[in-house]
């Protein structure tokens, strides 16, 4: 019932809310999109965002923000039916597709998206990127990790440390 | 200051990114470990996704890692762990959960722990470290996941353990009648 905003435009028009990213670029999208972010889902409620106020993310970089809401914008609508109950196996493949293609980045877009899910605590993003280092690592060996991850090579003393952990933790290593 | 209205039906945003730094991409780049930017938080969720086996393994990576993994949520899943032996997998199992500094998020053992390992799952379950445990599967192999529902077709160490499946499915529950905390984050457990 409460609106205070102007210009909310109750006629259907979604409500928009604008975020500004640390470089200073103003995005802005719905208001159901960005409440994906637990962090900001409460200045929303408050009815923040609005107007020429904006929200400012001094953490996000652009380029991590708009991916950010990439994902936000295209799981808003399921995240709005509280994980979709009556989602068809169609819609759900979709967002599947949607993610796989999504976290198919370079690593240090990667990281951005970690640290930036975790700031603005979005959920479903941090174990989908999460889920992705993962896989980077599964299966392989120490060595393999540290290639795989852009560890420089060993020290001598890392070297040792990394046998001694393989002889300590044998059973990992069966 | 620019405004960027974003179209939630335009694809291919792609296109904004900056090129890569460094021309890299592939990450075959020497001593650009980025990863290690990451709070340890972040990366023991990682590690917690980890298989066990998997997990472990990134302890070799560095002091650092191994910090993490030590105080990283648990994943302990028998499923891929080198152990014939109920006996083993028991031993490894309470050795790992009590040098664990984290909390036990996830346990998989077989079915039969229910029955010939009785002792050893119920000193787990009074162990501090399972506090904040979501998941207790007792794994029956590769068929569908049932649940007793006659509470007289439980087996005596359940009965003793959860009193009913009821109060077992609510982990909130599962501490009725005890005096002690019995998994007060318990969410899952699978039979």
């Amino acid at each position: 019932m409460a609106a205070p905003e102007s210009g909310d435009g109750n006629n259907g028009a979604a409500r928009m809310v604008t975020l500004i990213s640390s470089d200073n670029t103003r995005f802005e999208v719905e208001a159901a999109a960005a409440s994906l972010s637990q962090t900001l889902q409460l200045t929303i409620l408050d009815g923040g965002g609005g107007g020429g106020d904006g929200i400012p993310l001094p953490n996000v970089d652009s380029a991590t923000l708009s991916k950010v809401l990439e994902y936000c914008i295209k799981h808003a609508p399921a995240a709005a039916n509280g994980g979709a109950p009556n989602a068809t196996a169609v819609d759900r493949a979709e967002l599947e597709r949607f993610d796989n293609e999504f976290v198919n980045i370079d690593q240090s877009v990667l990281y951005s998206l970690i640290m930036a899910a975790h700031n603005l605590e979005i959920e479903g993003l941090q174990s989908l990127v999460a889920k992705k280092v993962a896989d980077m690592i599964k299966g392989k060996s120490p060595m393999e990790i540290r290639r795989t991850l852009g560890f420089p090579d060993p020290t001598p003393e890392e070297q040792a440390e990394m046998n001694a952990h393989m002889l300590e933790y044998g059973w990992a290593y069966e | 200051m620019e405004t960027v209205a974003i179209d939630p039906h335009a694809e291919a945003k792609e296109a904004q990114y900056p090129p890569p730094e460094g021309g890299g991409g592939g990450g075959e780049e020497e001593g650009v470990d980025i990863i290690s930017n990451l709070p340890d938080a972040v990366l023991g969720e990682i590690v917690f996704l980890l298989p066990t086996k998997d997990a472990a393994r990134t302890q070799a990576l560095s002091s650092r890692w191994r910090r993490v993994w030590r105080s990283s949520p648990l994943n302990i899943d028998h499923t891929g762990l080198p152990f014939n032996k109920g006996d083993a997998l028991v031993a490894f199992i309470t050795r790992t959960i009590d040098a664990h500094q984290g909390s036990v998020r996830h346990i998989s053992v077989p079915e039969r722990f229910l029955y010939h390992q009785a002792a050893a799952v119920k000193a787990w379950l009074r162990s501090p470290a399972l506090d904040n445990l979501q998941e207790f599967e007792f794994y029956t192999g590769p068929l569908p996941r049932y649940l007793y529902t006659k509470s007289n077709s439980l087996p005596r160490l359940r009965r003793e353990l959860f009193r009913s499946p009821a109060t077992l499915l609510h982990g909130g529950e599962v501490s009725r009648g005890r005096p002690d905390r019995w998994l007060p984050a318990l969410q899952k457990l699978l039979l």
